[in-house]
């Protein structure tokens, strides 16, 4: 740890050096600052940076801190929150032309825990426009490249998040997921992505794109940060129709828990027609898991195919709902992707939306009994390689289809599913293992997620950027 | 997969359906919208494999908080 930079160190390994006064907020957003005016130019990772204001709050963290009122591991130390995140006084987007002058006048509730709990907020972060989307190809604010390989897109939509926690230009960021939007950019990134179960953290105050299948989340570089910037954001909230009232357990002691005897459910059919460097990986992966004590088990839960057929219908029509307004009074104003895609969603027959919603219902119920005999399913988190940005909007349907694959069934049923590095290509580009788990089990994702990355080292791996 | 029951919507049935959505579509956005709106059209149908009956659409609403105003 020593002669790592200190914008490459963990959320954790952070937090620990700000106890014990070793680093300052100052100097860590110092740190930041400075790799993100290196890296910047290439990466296009911000919609909007805040340096003074970072620098301010730094030196405030700096004063509660030396007076003796240290808040916990995020106190001092940089993040970034993707543009759909309401910060007061400070533009959020959405990723959005018609947004692009739009400040809110209050914090997210997510936005209000993390400033409560102390962080550092170094910026908005670039999506995909209105978070509708794979790519982060942004039309109105430029793509993001992923750090990893710059002509390879890092996937989205919160691929601004993601660019940005693996480059090191932010500790960690906070991401939303729809139909993968979280673990799809870590996966393609090779950062950390908890997409949480359906309610556990508010979304009051992030931008919509579709209610019933938004979920708000943490992208981080291990498993133990994400737990750490779970245990402030979760937590039931009055003004978010869909949070949950639940006990918050404490995400980082039950990291400590053994994993031994878990019971690992490996649905087979989500194994086909996997890249080979993919499927390769993700088995070596489960072996890897089932070393450390997993019970290693075959389990049925419905076709990949049927949870997109159900979730589009629902996404489509609420995305359309949503952006109702603007999509017949402003359509120039959107990119052509997301443009046809609204449209799309306006035309969808209202009994087949409900439809959707009870298909949606059967669905949970088959996974729910296939989880009776198992803890926590695994899958690759992305099917395929990373696609170019050159290209990317060629075949999009296609594309969209392969990247959501496995990322949509969760958001259906709305479990909570993180996506962790497990590999490389042979051309060094990032490969994603997904682990979900049962309804509000988030920290047995995170246990098995986090003694996972005890034993490897995958998540320590540096882009060159 | 069953054969679904669905009807192919042609380009000037779409056309006619975004009309009354309140959308002008030009011809290039109908040749794009059409085959999408067809195939999630029978991918919808083809969750009726699933065996609906008695079963209520997943969404919730929660009267206390909805009348308390808080959600």
């Amino acid at each position: 740890m020593a002669d790592t930079p200190l914008y490459a160190l963990s959320l954790a390994e952070q937090a620990r050096l700000v106890r014990q006064r070793r680093a300052s907020p100052v100097e860590l957003t110092q740190a930041h600052l400075a790799r993100i005016r290196d890296t910047e130019p290439r990466l296009n990772s911000f919609i909007l940076l805040d340096e003074e204001g970072a620098l301010r709050q730094a030196r405030e963290a700096e004063r509660q801190i030396a007076s003796g009122r240290y808040l916990g591991p995020l106190h001092g130390v940089p993040m970034a929150l993707k543009d759909l995140y309401d910060t007061a006084g400070m533009a959020t987007t959405g990723g959005m032309q018609i947004l692009r002058e739009r400040v809110p006048d209050r914090n997210a509730t997510t936005t209000a825990l993390l400033v409560g709990a102390g962080a550092v907020l170094l910026g908005k972060l670039n999506l995909h426009e209105a978070a509708f989307g794979v790519t982060t190809v942004n039309p109105h604010y430029g793509p993001t490249r992923n750090p990893w390989i710059l002509k390879r897109v890092p996937g989205g939509s919160s691929g601004g998040s993601a660019s940005a926690v693996a480059s090191g230009q932010a500790a960690y960021s906070l991401g939303s997921d729809t139909g993968g939007s979280i673990r799809i950019p870590a996966s393609l990134c090779g950062i950390t992505g908890l997409k949480p179960t359906y309610g556990l953290v508010s979304r009051s105050g992030v931008l919509p794109l579709s209610w019933s299948l938004d979920h708000a989340g943490p992208m981080t570089r291990t498993a133990e940060d994400a737990a750490l910037v779970l245990a402030v954001i979760a937590g039931y909230d009055p003004t978010d129709p869909a949070s949950v009232d639940a006990p918050v357990p404490d995400y980082a002691a039950e990291l400590q828990r053994p994993v031994r005897g878990l019971r690992l459910g490996v649905p087979h059919t989500y194994f086909e027609d996997l890249d080979p460097q993919v499927e390769r990986a993700t088995r070596a992966a489960i072996q890897a898991l089932a070393g450390l004590g997993l019970e290693v088990r075959d389990v049925e839960i419905p076709s990949a195919r049927t949870f997109a057929s159900c979730s589009s219908a629902i996404l489509y029509a609420e995305a359309a709902a949503v952006h109702h307004r603007d999509i017949r009074a402003r359509p120039q104003d959107y990119g052509e992707d997301v443009r046809e895609r609204l449209r799309l969603g306006m035309l969808i027959d209202a009994t087949d939306y409900v439809q959707a919603q009870r298909a949606r219902r059967a669905l949970c119920k088959r996974v729910g009994q296939a989880m009776r005999d198992v803890d926590l399913l695994v899958t690759p988190s992305v099917p395929v390689q990373t696609p170019p940005i050159e290209g990317s909007g060629l075949e999009a349907q296609r594309l969209r289809a392969h990247l959501t694959r496995f990322s949509r069934p969760f958001n259906v049923t709305g479990l909570p599913a993180c996506s962790i590095p497990c590999g490389f290509t042979n051309d060094g580009m990032p490969i994603g293992l997904q682990l979900a788990g049962r309804p509000l089990e988030d920290a047995a994702v995170l246990r098995a997620a986090h003694a996972y990355q005890q034993v490897t080292d995958w998540h320590r791996r540096r882009p060159p950027v | 997969m069953a054969e679904s029951s669905v009807v192919e919507l042609s380009p000037d049935q779409v056309r006619a359906l975004a009309r009354s959505a309140g959308l002008e579509l030009g011809e290039a956005d109908l040749a794009a919208i059409t085959p999408q709106l067809n195939q999630l059209r029978h991918g919808v149908a083809s969750l009726s494999e699933l065996n609906l009956q008695d079963v209520e659409p997943a969404v919730t609403f929660d009267a206390l908080r909805a009348a308390a105003g808080t959600a």
